[in-house]
């Protein structure tokens, strides 16, 4: 057997060796050109502030009752025009609570109405999502919240009737809650939902079906509701619904917030 | 004769070299930046290279920005000619509940240059055994379940979306 000289055998480590460079340099090349930290995910925060439900129940008809007993004698007497009013804020539903006001003159100083009294010459009547309805001379007039950072936003409309949607709180018991946790499937037994996309962005979620005769179904959202915030968040993404299911059974109080008509209603749970 | 068979040993030695030296990790990283475009993100998870492979631990998937999936190990193993991807404990997130049993055992994704526009996936979990095929040129995956008695029993909906065939297994076909 002819044994490989050692002149074959350097050709041969060179040539390995060779090779081995130009492995390696290749892989520097590639670890040059990739990337050498991994992707990590970044959460959009959700600066809106969490949603926190204060019961003015007490206040509400505490004012209520004021009212009765001064049996609709006004509090705030003299004659204004309504374009002379800013509204300020409010607090209650429908034909609850009170309104915070202002005059054009002063918007420093503040009045507060509440429903079924009298504010120069106008009776509060009912109390909006976002304004308030007044009464005078038969005629109701609306005005709007105003909004802080518009001027110009804040009018006033001369209208018959409004229909406003009730947001009065519904009960929900945690047992019902812990039923649905336990049987997630059941959720989707009761109820279809599908994302509404505007472009590449999620604009809510609509409600395609709801089982009659379900618990999801005494809830008062409907078919063809779209909800766009929960508990003030809006719902841009599955994470965001998905953050809301995780921690519902720690809260105590869920709003929602849908496109129903063309009009937002704010559906209200407490759960007991 | 020998000079082709020389040929050969330092081709086969230059490509063991340059698997052996390519940063795989670099390589993973990037695989990762390609799936973000489809908003999937794997997250927490131990990189480690091994030779020719590279050994991925404890990951979380994200979807959508949604937790979806935790994954005790994936072994990857590039030999060009023939690659493997082992996947064990899976574990999907809860919201899954509904529609599927939530932990997968194992699952074995294989490549091979035999059959190059194929990629095979085989594996087995709470959900049954499944074989599972993408053809790489028409975008077309198959998947094929034999389901478990826990399957049968509690996710007939889930299946209510597959067809049944013959033999009593459910067959998903889809282009991605």
């Amino acid at each position: 057997m002819k044994r490989p000289s050692n002149s074959t055998l350097l050709s041969v480590f060179t040539k390995a060796l060779i090779l081995l460079l130009a492995a390696k340099v290749i892989s520097l090349a590639v670890w040059w050109y990739l990337p050498n930290d991994s992707v990590e995910l970044i959460v959009k925060e959700n600066y809106q502030p969490q949603y926190r439900r204060v019961d003015f129940k007490n206040m509400i008809q505490g004012s209520n009752t004021q009212q009765k007993s001064s049996s609709g004698q006004s509090m705030f007497s003299g004659t204004a025009s309504i374009n002379s009013m800013i509204l300020k804020g409010l607090f209650g539903n429908k034909d609850k609570g009170f309104v915070v006001i202002a005059m054009r003159s002063d918007p420093k100083k503040t009045n507060i109405v509440s429903v079924g009294q009298v504010f120069k010459g106008y009776t509060l009547k009912s109390i909006t999502l976002n304004g308030s309805i007044f009464e005078k001379n038969d005629k109701d007039y609306i005005l709007y919240l105003k909004k802080p950072d518009h001027k110009t936003n804040q009018y006033i409309k001369n209208v018959k009737s409004t229909q406003v949607q009730p947001d009065t709180p519904i009960d929900v018991t945690r047992t019902d809650i812990a039923n649905y946790i336990k049987n997630p499937k059941q959720i989707w037994t009761d109820i279809s939902i599908v994302e509404v996309k505007v472009g590449k962005k999620i604009k809510g979620f609509k409600v395609t079906k709801i089982k009659k005769m379900s618990k999801l179904a005494s809830l008062g959202l409907k078919v063809d509701d779209l909800i766009i915030k929960a508990n003030n968040i809006k719902l841009q993404s599955y994470a965001d619904v998905l953050n809301i299911y995780k921690q519902i059974d720690k809260l105590d109080a869920v709003q929602l917030v849908v496109v129903r008509n063309n009009q937002e209603v704010e559906l209200v749970y407490e759960i007991n | 004769m020998v000079k082709a068979g020389r040929f050969l040993a330092y081709s086969l030695f230059f490509v063991l070299a340059l698997m052996y030296l390519m940063p795989k990790a670099s390589i993973y990283y990037f695989f990762e930046e390609q799936i973000k475009a489809y908003a999937i993100v794997i997250n927490n998870e131990s990189v480690k290279e091994s030779g020719l492979g590279l050994n991925v631990t404890d990951a979380l998937v994200f979807i959508q920005s949604i937790n979806s999936a935790q994954i005790g190990s994936i072994e990857i193993n590039v030999f060009a000619l023939f690659n493997t991807i082992d996947i064990n404990n899976v574990t999907l997130s809860s919201v899954a509940a509904a529609v599927m049993p939530l932990h997968i055992h194992e699952a074995h994704v294989r490549h091979s240059i035999l059959n190059p526009l194929e990629i095979t996936i085989d594996g087995e979990g709470e959900a049954g055994a499944f074989h599972a095929t993408f053809h790489l040129l028409d975008r077309l995956l198959y998947l094929n379940l034999k389901p478990s008695e826990s399957m049968l029993k509690d996710y007939k909906s889930t299946l209510l979306n597959l067809k049944r065939s013959e033999n009593g297994e459910y067959v998903y076909e889809k282009t991605i």
